[in-house]
Parts: C-alpha cells; structure tokens; sequence
C-alpha cells in the first residue's frame, strides 16, 4: 500500500489537531504553541506550521508522522481558508 | 519589585487597546518556602524573573498568584492583599502548571520557572478578557477565576426544597480518590490530563435537569429492583436515585476504582444518592439497590449564554494551554457549589450535579485504560487521571499518552536519558 503524499491529505483539521497535540508531548512545545491564543485566528495556522516545522526537523519521527497525515496540505488549506475570511 | 509591561504582539495592537485596559498585568511570586512565605522569585507577564525579599516589595499594579501554601495565605491574611491571589487562582494550582511544563519548581529552578507560569497566566487573563464583558476591576477581583466567570452569568436561585438539596448534596462528588499510594523508590506521580477544551465541550454538552422535580417514594416504584433499575436506566427524564451500593458483588478492581464517596481532600456528605449519569455507569458493574428517587419534568441543553464563549469557538485553540485552561474555569463556574452569605448555606443546582458526574464519567474511561494498562491509579476527576509509574514505565506512558490524546505531562522534560537505557 503507497504512503498518501504530501498532496493527499487523510484527516480533517479536528483530527490533525489531536494528531499535533500528540506531537506537542513528545517534542515539548507546549509553550510555544500556546503563544496562538494571542494571535488572530488567521495567523494561528502559519505559528502552528512554524512550530510543527521545527518540531519535525528535529525528530525524525515526528516528520514521518506528519508526512503520513498529510499535515501539512491540511494545514496550508487551514490558513488560506483562514485568510478569506479575514 | 516594578512591573514591566512585555506584553505580546497582540496585546500591543491598538484594537485591543480597551480589553487591555480591563486586562491587569499578572504576575508570578514562586516563594523560596511556600510555608513561610517571604522571599522568591517574581515574574511579570512571561518577563525574566526578579529575587524579591517579601512580597510588599511586588509591584502594586500587578495582580500576583502566589505559590504560598493555601494554610498560610489564609494565616498570613495574603487573602486581604489587594494584589495578591491564592496558588490555585487558576483552579489548576500553579505548581501543577509548572509541572505540565516539565519543569521542576525547586531552589533555582524557581527563576526559570515564574516567566513560564507568568507569561501563561496573563494569557489566560487576556484570553478571558476578550471572552466576557468586564468593567474596570472585575476580572481579578474574586478569590478565583471561575468565580468571576460565574458573576458573569445569571444568578441560580435556591430550589426550596430541602430534601432535594440534601439529596443534591449527596450526589455531588467533585472528584475520585483511590486509597493513597505510597512513595516508592524510582517511581514518578503525574497528571495524565485529556485536553481542556475538547473536555469542557463535552463536558458541557451533556444535557441537564430543569427545576421541575416531583418525589417518588418506594411504595410507587416497581416492586422488583431489577425492574426498577431498568426503569430508571431507561427514563427519558432526569432521575436523581437514592441508592445502596453493593460494591462486595462488583469487580473489585473497577469497584474500588469508581471510588464512591471518596475524594482527595475532604469528607462529603454520606453518599446514598446518586445522579442519572452515574447510575449508568455504576450499574454496569456493581449491583444497585434503587430506594426511592426525585424526577425532574425533562431534559434540556444548557442556555446558550452557558456555553463556551465565542473566542473559544476556534477548534485550533486546542493547541492552546491558555485556552484550555479558560475553558476549565468556564465549566468549573457553572459545576461548583456556592456559599451563600444571607443563608450561610451552599447553593448546589442539579446542573452543577450533573456536569461534575458527566466529568467523573468521563475521567473513569480514562482511569480505567490505565489501570488495565497496569498503571497505579491514585485519583481522577476535572479531566484528568493521576497515577504512579516507575521510571522504566515513562516511555509507556508516553505511548498512552499519545494514544489517549491526553495533552500533559510534557514528557520531552520528563524522560531522561537514563530511563531511555533502563527501558531498553
């Protein structure tokens, strides 16, 4: 079976975010993350790619967990969604 | 101790200029003794923490939550401070939010850890800001945040009926409390907490009672207990079930886990009654022996003004420590009893009943995965899960964690390298 690709995205954005909270415990950006809550929803999605980013460059697994979720397509549509409304 | 004013990007905006004004500066004194309550470390809205001597040295415009122990708050008069606020202002003690952190609150770790506990409380600050409408002043002026989330709703009025109170009173359990674990070498305790927002949105979506209740005595239930039990596991309406419990026919495991009656810090009142959530969970596995009950005339979601405000509405504020903690308070406010000066008595609505057993139920589920996963449970309640782990355990219950979706402890500060060689 292939792996879904960058472009094919497999969860919804309720479902990734129990996906990133998960990723959340395990690189402990707990604070940083936090640091959207002041932020207006439109730019909250662009902080959580910039955290997840680094998280990811950091931990191989947490790449791989991202790449197989489809993260960051969900996310990208997430922000331009976001944008629109803004 | 003077306040700086770091205050975020978003805080600096002029658009938020008014909700700043009703927003105080929040500061955190992380004092060297909590019991004694003099010298520490202070932090204003996430800046680098000061050593200050006592606390008349912290800033006056600053609204500071203390890590003082509750016993000396009290004795020391810190409660008539004007600027000063006890350790669980937040309802989560202060302590535990450093530890959700991963951090370590002893000695000199203290200074690492004020700007963390500070730069988090004045987020929940302007967060609450922006969720409910304040005048100048209102937003810290209680002895905790849910309290001035409460005053932010309409008032609940007495039910007059005492004997519904009482059984009320009986069936308000705020939290479990298994039998207390001892310290053993090489283990850690923890909170393994479900997310805050995702919590009270259940939380609060479980229905409640209105206020219509009628008394309906033994003589006019079902004769045989198991058709009462079906009859009240089955009702469309809310039942509040004066019960006996027969916990020496149940799986002692699960049984001692519901923990009926027993919480972690005080005495509550004799457990005989128990609300319509909790009598479906219980049933399913200890024997239940049904006295009598209060009917309520139906079921109804709880007010729209109720529920979670708007600014939390984001899904993706379930990113948000803050948030969550907001969000606990809000839920908190409408699920606690309320000491009535006038009568000298607590108030407790059926929906502050009914909201705590909805959590406790919730918590069970979570309680229960742990145990079978062979961790010792010591409590649970208010979302999350206490237990006792030895170290070689830790990567365990990371893999739990990550399953369960739970949000703390953050276990990247927790794992040190030593149980990685130990679990391998």
């Amino acid at each position: 079976m292939s792996q879904p690709d960058d472009a094919t995205p497999v969860l919804d954005f309720e479902h990734l975010a129990d996906v990133l909270c998960a990723i959340t415990i395990r690189s402990g950006d707990l604070l940083e993350l936090d640091k959207i809550a002041d932020l207006p929803p439109a730019d909250r999605a662009i902080k959580v790619v910039m955290t997840i980013n680094r998280a990811a460059e950091a931990d191989p697994w947490i790449a791989d967990v991202l790449m197989k979720v489809g993260a960051l397509p969900i996310l990208r549509q997430e922000y331009l969604q976001r944008k629109k409304v803004a | 101790m003077n306040a700086p004013s770091p205050r975020n990007d978003a805080a600096n905006g002029a658009a938020v200029e008014g909700i700043v004004s009703l927003c105080p500066d929040i500061g955190v004194m992380l004092y060297d003794n909590p019991n004694e309550c003099t010298s520490g470390w202070a932090s204003v809205n996430g800046s680098p923490a000061s050593y200050v001597r006592q606390h008349s040295d912290l800033a006056n415009n600053v609204v500071w939550i203390t890590n003082g122990s509750f016993g000396q708050y009290i004795q020391q008069g810190h409660r008539n401070v004007h600027n000063l606020r006890s350790i669980s202002f937040l309802r989560t003690q202060i302590n535990q939010i450093g530890t959700d952190f991963g951090h370590d609150m002893s000695g000199a770790n203290a200074a690492v850890v004020a700007p963390v506990i500070s730069e988090v409380a004045a987020r929940v600050f302007r967060l609450a800001s922006t969720a409910y409408e304040w005048k100048a002043g209102e937003l810290s002026n209680a002895d905790s945040l849910h309290e001035n989330i409460k005053s932010r709703f309409p008032r609940d009025t007495p039910l007059n009926n005492p004997a519904l109170e009482r059984a009320l009173q009986a069936a308000f359990q705020t939290d479990s409390a298994m039998s207390r674990a001892d310290f053993v070498p090489n283990s850690v305790f923890m909170s393994l907490r479900l997310n805050r927002l995702t919590h009270a949105r259940k939380v609060l979506s479980c229905p409640i009672p209105d206020d219509a209740w009628e008394y309906i005595p033994s003589v006019k239930l079902p004769v045989s207990q198991k058709e009462r039990l079906a009859m009240c596991l089955q009702h469309e309406t809310p039942i509040l079930a004066e019960v006996v419990m027969d916990m020496s026919r149940a799986n002692s495991e699960y049984a001692a886990l519901a923990a009926f009656g027993q919480k972690a810090t005080s005495r509550m009142a004799l457990r005989e009654w128990v609300s319509h959530p909790e009598l479906v969970w219980l049933s399913r596995f200890a024997p239940i022996e049904i006295k009598s009950i209060f009917r309520s005339h139906h079921y109804c979601t709880l007010p729209t003004k109720m529920q979670l405000p708007a600014t939390l509405s984001d899904p993706m504020l379930e990113l948000s420590y803050s948030a969550g903690l907001l969000a606990e308070n809000h839920w908190m406010s409408l699920a606690s009893d309320e000491y009535q000066k006038l009568t000298k008595k607590k108030l407790l609505t059926p929906r502050a009943v009914w909201l705590r057993a909805a959590d406790r139920a919730l918590c069970f589920l979570l309680a229960k995965k742990a145990l079978d996963k062979g961790f010792t449970v010591t409590g649970y309640g208010t979302g999350a899960v206490r237990i006792r782990i030895q170290r070689n355990e830790l990567l365990g219950a990371l893999e739990f964690a990550i399953e369960q979706k739970l949000v703390s402890p953050n276990f990247h500060k927790l794992i040190q390298e030593d149980d990685l060689n130990v679990a391998a």
